[in-house]
């Protein structure tokens, strides 16, 4: 029984993991549980993260991530491969790539100096995205880590790192950036006349807009990186292998918090698109239910009758005990919090029926009390994810017969 | 120090700004009700790539688009789209219908678009611009108060750098020039504020500190105050201590003979057994204190007081009654930690 889909297979098999999903939803802590997870199963295994968390760091043991790897010590653990930290820096990522794409001297510092360059790879939004996908590639070249756990940067569009890649290939494949840089064939100002009309009149909108300097900078920043071009090009399809190719997994966090599933699923029709290969979803932080009786089911129980009659009892009793507490408060704080788990149960099995679909697994983590403080945290986190009869955070009775499900996702002939 | 802080509602532009899934929307929703409600005429601007107001305000929702449209009386709600703002920036610009439109349409274009870094950002905060400019036919400005719900692309702020940026690196002509138009508007204490929306948990509190230092430092964008949004309710102490005595009896009395005060269990029909509605209220009482704590932590690292939006049990769909708190968004901020802290000194 192949599932090639499955968080646990890519565990132990792929070489990395893209931890992706919508801000907020505890990306970064899940990245560092997996890769403390993979690390303790034997695999030399990296996580990269793009947020500063500084709390994740101590948790780790470590004063502050930079973009050194670091190692960390797992305590306890027997017969663990190292593990080590790191979070990403795009502006150094982009030197390295100019770098190491150019031998000459003078033609690198004229990039790295240019100031359309340090626009590009340091104040504009949009190239963290690049940035962390060249790192992913280098880290994979490497070969000093079997496992690599990719935390991605914060988008409204999810996927925007996976599209990096082919949005610069595809520029420098252009034809405005062509006609910009190789008007060789031509004479005159930006050999402008000899274009095909519409793209003439496109650089005269250009240079009308944004005058003509401007137009001037672009071309000489385009010379300049036309001879890495080449480079460029390979890079983004290689970078762009990695991340479709079958050793590499996509886990989709999301947060438990009640709200529509619209982005998560967006998302799962964006991966499709991309052919990159879904292993599971995680929903993240759900609240603790020990109820013996769904959430769902009490709040259907607690009709108006039910809660005059409930009311009238527990004033009593609060009375009796001498207390000036009052009842209908209290209720009300509990039903809320009935109401809470229930919306956020019926937004996990709408998640876990998507999953089904792609044949991955739904694994819930609880919300833990506080934020991590301890590496031990983030094991248990790890160890939730991959027990044997994955622990629901709902009562047994509940999910747990579901929870078998999502471990083992439905066995279809063909999985992909 | 609180009572020097202007209104929310005494500018003209209010850009609010925070990590993904912190609530950024539904604090511009709460707030362009609140505002809305006052009486202002007031513009929401929806700036992400899926439109989401709409659907906090109906339970069927219809596309705002570019045009936008009133969602209650004095509300008015759009979503600026880069391309429609580009291809109306160029035409203001070009002005040759037929031509120009051919030009962005091109292939050619839109590859460069599609590498081009930055003009998306620039392009919306010029329409923002345009919109703040806009007067009525007594010349009189068309919308009181603007509001935009900030992309949470990235680090929030590079959004409303991109202006500066492309300013230095353009230099001349009409894009540079209006360019500072709009950097002149993002740093005019007068008619803009920067408002930060966090969440009271670990990695929203450290992002909120950052944000708030670069846009009061290099950026130089007011901020005068954070929203922390879903602030859970504190539970009295004297509640869970009295559960843990009633819970106690019923246990004592457990399998013996009801005592002549009758303790025994509670009949209770709808609700859970005592131990369960304890161990809830536990939880919840946690909750509430270490949300507390970050409040406390988020307002002394940025050394700014805070409004709290509470956690709502059902969200902020369009059925949630969400509408009925939308004001607090408008109350009074407040240093969590008591009068001691109102020194903003005692933070730094």
């Amino acid at each position: 029984m192949s599932q090639p889909n499955n968080l646990q297979d890519a565990m132990e098999n792929a070489r990395v993991l893209v931890c992706a999903g919508t801000g907020g939803v505890g990306k970064t802590t899940i990245a560092a549980a997996l890769a403390i997870q993979a690390a303790r199963n034997g695999r030399r295994a990296l996580v990269l993260t793009i947020d500063p968390a500084r709390r994740l760091a101590n948790a780790l043991g470590l004063e502050t991530l930079s973009e050194k790897p670091a190692p960390v010590v797992l305590p306890k653990t027997k017969g663990a491969a190292p593990l080590h930290a790191m979070m990403l820096d795009p502006k150094p990522t982009f030197d390295r790539l100019i770098t190491r794409l150019t031998d000459d001297e003078e033609a690198r510092r004229r990039i790295l100096d240019n100031s359309l360059y340090q626009h590009i790879s340091e104040a504009l939004a949009g190239s963290a995205e690049y940035a962390a996908m060249e790192q992913v590639h280098e880290l994979v070249q490497s070969n000093e880590y079997d496992l690599i756990v990719v935390d991605t940067p914060p988008a409204d569009h999810a996927l925007d790192f996976l599209r990096a890649p082919g949005r610069l290939r595809d520029f420098l494949e252009s034809r405005f950036f062509s006609a910009l840089v190789h008007p060789a064939l031509t004479a005159g100002r930006f050999g402008m006349r000899i274009f095909a009309r519409p793209l003439h009149r496109m650089f005269g909108l250009l240079e009308r807009i944004a005058g003509g300097g401007f137009l001037e900078d672009l071309r000489e920043f385009f010379t300049a990186i036309d001879g890495l071009a080449e480079g460029f090009r390979e890079r983004a399809q290689r970078v762009e292998d990695v991340l479709i190719s079958d050793a590499t997994g996509f886990v989709l966090i999301c947060g438990a918090q009640a709200g529509s599933n619209a982005s998560t699923i967006e998302f799962l029709d964006e991966l499709e698109a991309f052919r990159v290969r879904l292993v599971g979803i995680v929903v993240n932080r759900m609240r603790p239910w020990e109820g013996s009786i769904s959430p769902q089911a009490l709040l259907d129980r607690c009709d108006d009758a039910a809660l005059a009659h409930d009311r009238k009892v527990l004033n009593r009793a609060l009375v009796d005990a001498g207390s000036t507490v009052e009842a209908a408060p209290l209720i009300d704080r509990v039903l809320s919090y009935a109401q809470v788990c229930a919306a956020e149960e019926e937004k996990y099995r709408g998640l876990v029926d998507r999953a089904a679909r792609h044949r991955v697994p739904c694994l819930p983590v609880p919300e833990l009390p506080r934020d991590i403080e301890h590496i031990e945290g983030l094991f248990e986190i790890g160890e939730r994810l991959f027990s044997k009869e994955q622990l629901a955070p709902r009562s047994k009775e509940q999910l747990a017969p579901r929870s078998k499900e999502q471990l083992a996702p439905p066995d279809t002939k063909d999985s992909r | 120090m609180s009572a020097e802080l202007r209104s929310l509602l005494d500018r003209r532009l209010i850009i609010i700004s925070g990590k993904g899934g912190t609530g950024k929307t539904a604090a511009a929703c709460s707030l362009a009700v609140a505002a809305s409600q006052k009486g202002l005429r007031t513009l929401l601007v929806e700036t992400a790539p899926i439109e989401s107001v709409a659907a906090f305000f109906e339970k069927r929702p219809r596309a705002l688009g570019y045009e936008g449209r009133e969602l209650r009386p004095d509300l008015h709600a759009l979503r600026i789209d880069p391309p429609s703002a580009l291809a109306e920036y160029v035409r203001l610009q070009i002005g040759l219908g037929a031509v120009t439109d051919r030009i962005l349409e091109m292939e050619t274009f839109q590859q460069l678009l599609q590498a081009a870094p930055g003009w998306r950002e620039l392009i919306i905060l010029g329409k923002i611009w345009q919109l703040e400019q806009m007067e009525d036919k007594r010349s009189r400005p068309l919308y009181d108060l603007i509001i935009v719900d900030a992309p949470s692309t990235g680090h929030g702020l590079t959004f409303l750098d991109v202006p500066r940026v492309m300013k230095s690196a353009i230099r001349s002509g009409p894009l540079a020039r209006h360019s500072g138009w709009v950097e002149e508007l993002i740093h005019d204490p007068k008619r803009t504020l920067l408002l930060p929306v966090t969440l009271p948990e670990e990695l929203p509190t450290l992002e909120t500190q950052e944000l708030v230092s670069r846009a009061q430092g290099d950026l130089g964008i007011p901020v005068d105050r954070i929203i922390v949004n879903r602030m859970p309710q504190a539970v009295e102490p004297e509640a869970l201590e009295v559960l843990e005595a009633l819970q106690t009896a019923e246990a004592s009395s457990n399998g013996v003979e009801a005592s002549s005060h009758g303790e025994q269990k509670l009949a209770f029909t709808g609700l859970p057994p005592l131990s369960e509605m304890r161990s809830i209220l536990e939880q919840e009482s946690r909750r509430a204190k270490y949300a507390q704590d970050l409040r406390a932590e988020v307002s002394a690292r940025c050394a700014l007081p805070v409004v709290e939006m509470p956690q709502l049990a059902r969200g902020f769909d369009a059925e949630s009654g969400w509408i009925d708190s939308a004001s607090a968004i408008l109350a009074a901020p407040i240093w969590p930690d008591g009068a001691e802290s109102a020194d903003p000194d005692a933070h730094s």
